[in-house]
């Protein structure tokens, strides 16, 4: 047990530095320039010790969460001694900075105060492009990391205050559309400068000595309420299987394991078992795995667990080294996001298996990246890059949220009128798509159909990263897969023609690409689903008729929109007879 | 205003410029890693002023060297007013003063009083800069952002204090970074040999005098330049030289130089080329001006140094957008071969009939494979460059052209690896090299044979191939009625399967242990009528196996695929 000997205090505090973690956060919205951080927000923010030691996060994306110590790490081991004031450090590296993949930027600004290292601010942005062979820096079909982009091992950025221009010229000349990476950039370094304020009041106002105490009695403080939350919980082993179609160069499915083993205040996910890396670009490093792991076992305990090094004490994450949750240097790693959701998937799998009354089916999650880059007729480049959310699965509760970012991700969406004021495309269709959600008691949520045509120029590169094409998002507790994704490409003369998931090809004036999302899964027997819910589906046309009827036994008057109960109770009898 | 200064020491001075830039380069050769720099010598070694004015080269690559001015005037512009002693800068970016991005160049400040006066340049083909494909050369790059990494003017030693980090990104993003540092230390090391060298000729003569003697030397090279033109007959000339494609929807890709020579001058005007293409064949600034005071030098007497004293006769006119002069963003990695020696050809032709004893007929285009894989024997990955099996040299009033003597660009500067080396470094075997028969143009003058080599690839598990050239279907130009060299011809044998041509542009050739290459590269151009060439000559080509006995006679000429001279 710790001992503190003012609780009251340390409750103020924890609260203060997840506030100052939450203004650096909406300091980056408001400063940022591109979608993919303003809009989108896939960018994080946190709060660390003078270790290393994560004590606070903004209200971000959950899978960043566990990546800061790691990277800060390697700043701490190559810059010891030589840390300043006024310095901020930078990487992206997975193999020698611990990173994510390359277009996630790290930044780390060292707070002082009087003279002495405090903690300090970090921000990751995902920037809009990083250089490499593919426009946006999510390609599928890169075979090593060199291809992905620029690669920045820890470094200093700004030093004593100084910029390094080397490195801003380097990074500037390395992009696709520098203005926006650097804006972003310095929009990081803007909200830890904020970071860097806030904490720096705080010594003020308590103390330096009290401070410090205060973030190591924090992260203990995490740990016991961590530990207790796992004591009150089973002791057992549950594993799940999740899939990848493919990496996009075999037909190999990728397997994802999870064996979760949860003994008194420990809990262990072990991914051996887990498919070889692979030779495209979905190979997810290390730290990421590891994030995916503290983000899924995060949403199980209580919402109000602070979100800090101390959380991750108990928790043991195993891989192998050369399997793709594991990849060695030079595994290519730019799409590894799509095998982020996949793991956060199997993990929820496990944990499903582990708490039936409180774990969501199978999403539609974040698995669909699409970038459209090219050239204006002033030969300027551009690149859109989206990532489109897709939908939950059913609740053990209640039914899933039609369109909404899977939990590991917040993602927020990109406004049409956005995208089509600021890039060459017109969205001509967003919306649900009917009867893709997966049957259940609790049905799970539409996936999207999002379609874009190539308008403002001739010509323009089209990359996607997707998947789902082959293994649906499953459903629990005898709920149904959610419906299968796709891709399509109409020619200007409207010929229709299917694309694999994972493609990169030249997009011309004209031409549309449609992204056909998953549907998530249901959760519980859809036969035992309340009619009504079923008959309010149809008349929103989230569902049609024949789907009420063929997968729900609910059969429903065309004319008169009403249910009529005899043939719904015939219906679900014949169909319960039938198995 | 500099006093005037005897000649003999002004002779003294510019030898000792010679001297100091070839130093550099010995201490290079001797001390880079990688074998592209210390045996096959793809580096130069410069020393230009502050203003970008070329004082001395070395003479390794030529192509190099007409691009360092622009390199030198892009870090003085950048760091104007910000460069001390024991800085060291670097540059690659092609927008930038750079030819590509495997060039990667470093510069050393020389202070004189307290003042920067010139810098000391290597400029060294890195064997890997990051980017999509090993070894840097991308047949599939649309853009120079999937070409490696692009670097731009930068400070890597601050007051003789190396910046650390930036050395720690550089080398993160190439394949080999121990290669890269080794080399990278080697450039630096050749250029303060420069600084130091150019110091004690300083001491010895001091600053008034050395400065004075460097003006008289441009000067000298100058006034020889001039003599050299003011002989030519003037008029208004047109060449045209044709690349084959870009690797994408590019193909007969022109550059075309009007060249107009008057008095002791003379005007290139390339405006008329191609527009930009989307393939790497695309030049930028540097290295098209490059091209066009390669294209003079050629035509020049060798012993004229090369300065800046030696260009000032010339005059060049381009249009940005064109595949000459690329719009930023474009790519560009083979520029300093295609379309460089293109536009070198276009300005040799059009000038031929106007000094037809100082042309010389076109050297065989550039067709390399780069392999990548992994060494059985100590499971070692590696990145292996084809420089064997060299195209042949073009012909001139002066005689045949060299067999196997290699690119235009290079004219013979650029060495193949030895082939013992190689064997013992990489899992490679030659089973034969030799003069390919018949690839020289005939002409009064017959051009060089190229090379044919048996390739055999020892790995134990497939390799990958790169290629990067052109010349597969227009043969190096004869000139002055000469014919054009055979073009190129590889072939991939792999097991069973049919024998397959490979192209100049490709990537992701998967090799499979025990693949053969045939390789056949073309041979240089024809200098003159065939029906003029001596008998004793053709005789000898026949006992030395370059021509075959039954064609050792005037040939009815070929489909000319080129024409030279005035149109």
């Amino acid at each position: 047990m710790i001992h503190v000997r003012d609780p009251i205090r340390l409750e103020l505090l924890k609260n203060a530095f997840a506030a100052i973690a939450d203004e650096m956060a909406a300091t980056v919205v408001r400063t940022a320039r591109s979608f993919v951080i303003k809009e989108a927000m896939d960018f994080s923010t946190g709060l660390l010790d003078a270790h290393g030691n994560m004590i606070a996060q903004g209200l971000c994306l959950p899978v960043h969460m566990g990546s800061f110590p790691p990277t800060i790490a390697t700043v701490l081991e190559r810059f010891k001694g030589q840390i300043r004031p006024g310095d901020v450090y930078a990487l992206n590296d997975p193999y020698v900075g611990g990173g994510l993949h390359l277009p996630d930027i790290f930044v780390f600004k060292p707070i002082f105060y009087e003279d002495k290292l405090l903690a300090f601010a970090a921000a990751i942005g995902h920037h809009t492009d990083i250089g490499g062979r593919v426009a946006g820096g999510n390609a599928c079909d890169n075979t090593e990391i060199f291809q992905e982009g620029l690669r920045i091992p820890p470094l200093r950025l700004i030093e004593g205050g100084r910029m390094n221009e080397s490195v801003y010229e380097i990074l500037r000349l390395n992009v696709r559309v520098p203005d926006k990476v650097i804006g972003d950039l310095n929009a990081t370094i803007a909200a830890c400068t904020r970071g860097e304020r806030g904490m720096q009041a705080l010594a003020r106002k308590y103390g330096q000595d009290v401070l410090i105490a205060d973030m190591n009695h924090l992260l203990d403080y995490t740990e016991v309420l961590t530990r207790e939350e796992f004591r009150s919980l089973a002791d057992g082993t549950w594993e799940f299987e999740d899939f990848l179609d493919d990496d996009g160069f075999s037909d190999d499915p990728i397997r994802i394991f999870a064996r979760i083993t949860k003994k008194g205040t420990d809990l262990t996910v072990d991914f051996t078992g887990t498919s070889k890396q692979v030779k495209g670009s979905i190979n997810l490093p290390i730290s990421m795995t590891q994030s995916c792991v503290y983000a899924c076992i995060h949403s199980i305990v209580d919402p109000n667990l602070p979100t800090t090094s101390g959380f991750m004490r108990p928790i043991r994450v195993i891989a192998e080294p050369g399997t793709i949750v594991y990849p060695i240097c030079p595994a290519p790693v730019a799409a590894r996001g799509l095998t982020a959701m996949r793991v956060t998937e199997a993990i929820w799998g496990a944990l499903a298996m582990m708490l039936p009354d409180k774990v969501f089916a199978c999403g539609a999650q974040g698995d669909f990246g699409v970038t459209i880059a090219g050239y204006d007729s002033e030969r300027r480049p551009f690149v859109l890059l989206e990532f489109l959310f897709g939908t939950w699965g059913g609740r053990p509760r209640k039914d899933a949220n039609d369109g909404l970012s899977s939990l590991a991700v917040n993602y927020a969406n990109t406004p049409v009128e956005m995208v089509e004021r600021e890039q060459p495309v017109r969205i001509e269709e967003y919306g649900f798509r009917q009867d893709s959600c997966g049957a259940g008691k609790f049905r799970g949520g539409l996936g999207m159909i999002r379609e874009y045509r190539l308008v403002g120029v001739d010509e323009a590169v089209l990359q996607v990263r997707s998947d789902r094409q082959k293994f649906r998002p499953y459903g629990l507790m005898g709920g149904q897969s959610g419906a299968h994704a796709a891709n399509y490409l109409r020619a200007k003369n409207g010929k229709q023609s299917v694309l694999p998931g994972k493609f990169m090809r030249t997009f011309l004036r004209g031409e549309s690409y449609r992204a056909v999302l998953a549907g998530g899964g249901g959760w519980g027997d859809p036969f035992s689903r309340d009619p009504e819910l079923v008959l309010q589906d149809v008349i929103d046309e989230k569902i049609s008729i024949e789907a009420a009827k063929k997968e729900y036994g609910v059969v429903i008057d065309l004319a008169t929109s009403e249910i009529n109960m005899v043939a719904t109770k015939q219906q679900r009898q014949r169909s319960n007879a039938a198995e | 205003m500099a006093a005037p200064v005897d000649p003999i020491t002004v002779s003294v001075i510019q030898h000792r410029l010679l001297a100091i830039v070839e130093e550099m380069g010995e201490a290079m050769l001797r001390t880079s890693y990688s074998q592209i720099l210390n045996s096959s010598r793809d580096f130069s070694t410069a020393i230009c002023d502050l203003k970008g004015r070329l004082i001395a080269q070395a003479e390794h690559v030529p192509i190099h060297v007409g691009a360092l001015p622009w390199a030198a005037r892009s870090v003085s512009d950048f760091f104007a007013g910000d460069i001390h002693k024991g800085d060291v800068f670097l540059l690659n970016d092609p927008y930038h003063g750079g030819n590509h991005l495997p060039d990667l160049t470093a510069f050393v400040p020389i202070f004189a009083d307290g003042k920067p006066l010139y810098w000391s340049i290597n400029r060294a083909h890195q064997s890997d800069i990051g980017g999509a494909t090993h070894g840097g050369y991308n047949a599939a790059a649309t853009e120079i952002w999937q070409e490696g990494i692009r670097i731009p003017p930068l400070r890597l030693y601050e007051r003789s204090k190396i910046r650390r980090d930036v050395m720690d990104m550089i080398a993160a993003n190439v394949r080999h970074p121990r290669d890269f540092r080794g080399d990278l230390e080697a450039m630096i090391g050749s250029t303060h040999i420069g600084e130091r060298r150019m110091l004690a000729l300083a001491a010895e003569f001091g600053w008034p005098i050395t400065l004075a003697a460097i003006e008289a030397v441009l000067d000298g090279a100058e006034r020889q330049t001039r003599a050299v033109i003011a002989r030519w007959k003037d008029g208004v000339y047109k060449g045209e030289a044709i690349l084959d494609d870009d690797g994408h929807k590019f193909k007969d890709v022109h550059i075309r130089a009007t060249v107009t020579k008057a008095g002791s001058s003379l005007k290139i005007d390339l405006s008329d080329s191609h527009k930009q293409v989307i393939g790497f064949i695309n030049s930028s600034f540097p290295n098209m001006r490059s091209a066009c005071a390669v294209a003079l030098s050629y035509l020049i007497d060798p012993h004229t140094p090369k300065n800046d004293g030696t260009f000032r006769p010339l005059e060049v006119i381009a249009k940005p957008g064109t595949v000459v002069w690329a719009n930023e963003g474009a790519a560009v990695t083979l520029a300093t071969s295609h379309c460089a020696q293109e536009i070198m050809e276009a300005i040799i032709k059009a000038l031929a009939p106007a000094c037809p004893d100082r042309a010389m007929a076109g050297w065989g285009r550039r067709f390399r494979i780069a392999i990548s894989g992994k060494d059985p024997r100590n499971g070692r990955k590696f990145i292996w460059h084809l420089f064997e099996a060299r195209p042949g040299g073009g012909a001139t009033s002066a005689g045949d052209g060299w067999p196997g003597a290699g690119e235009w660009n290079g004219a013979g500067g650029v060495k193949f690896g030895s082939l013992e080396v190689t064997e013992v470094r990489f899992p490679l075997f030659f089973r034969r090299h030799e003069c390919r028969t018949d690839s020289g143009g005939d002409g009064q003058y017959r051009g060089g044979p190229g090379g044919s080599l048996e390739l055999v690839v020892e790995t134990a598990e497939p390799a990958l191939g790169n290629t990067a050239g052109d010349g597969v279907r227009y043969g190096a130009c004869g000139i002055l009625g000469g014919e054009d060299g055979l073009p190129h011809r590889y072939i991939l044998r792999s097991g069973k399967r049919r024998p397959r041509t490979i192209k100049t542009k490709e990537v992701g050739i998967v090799i499979r242990p025990g693949d053969v290459f045939n390789i056949e590269s073309g041979g240089g151009g024809g200098w003159g009528n065939p029906a003029k060439r001596k008998k004793e000559a053709r005789d000898r080509d026949v006992k030395n196996g370059f021509v075959k006995a039954k064609r050792a006679q005037p040939r009815r000429p070929r489909r000319r695929l080129h024409a030279s001279g005035s149109r």
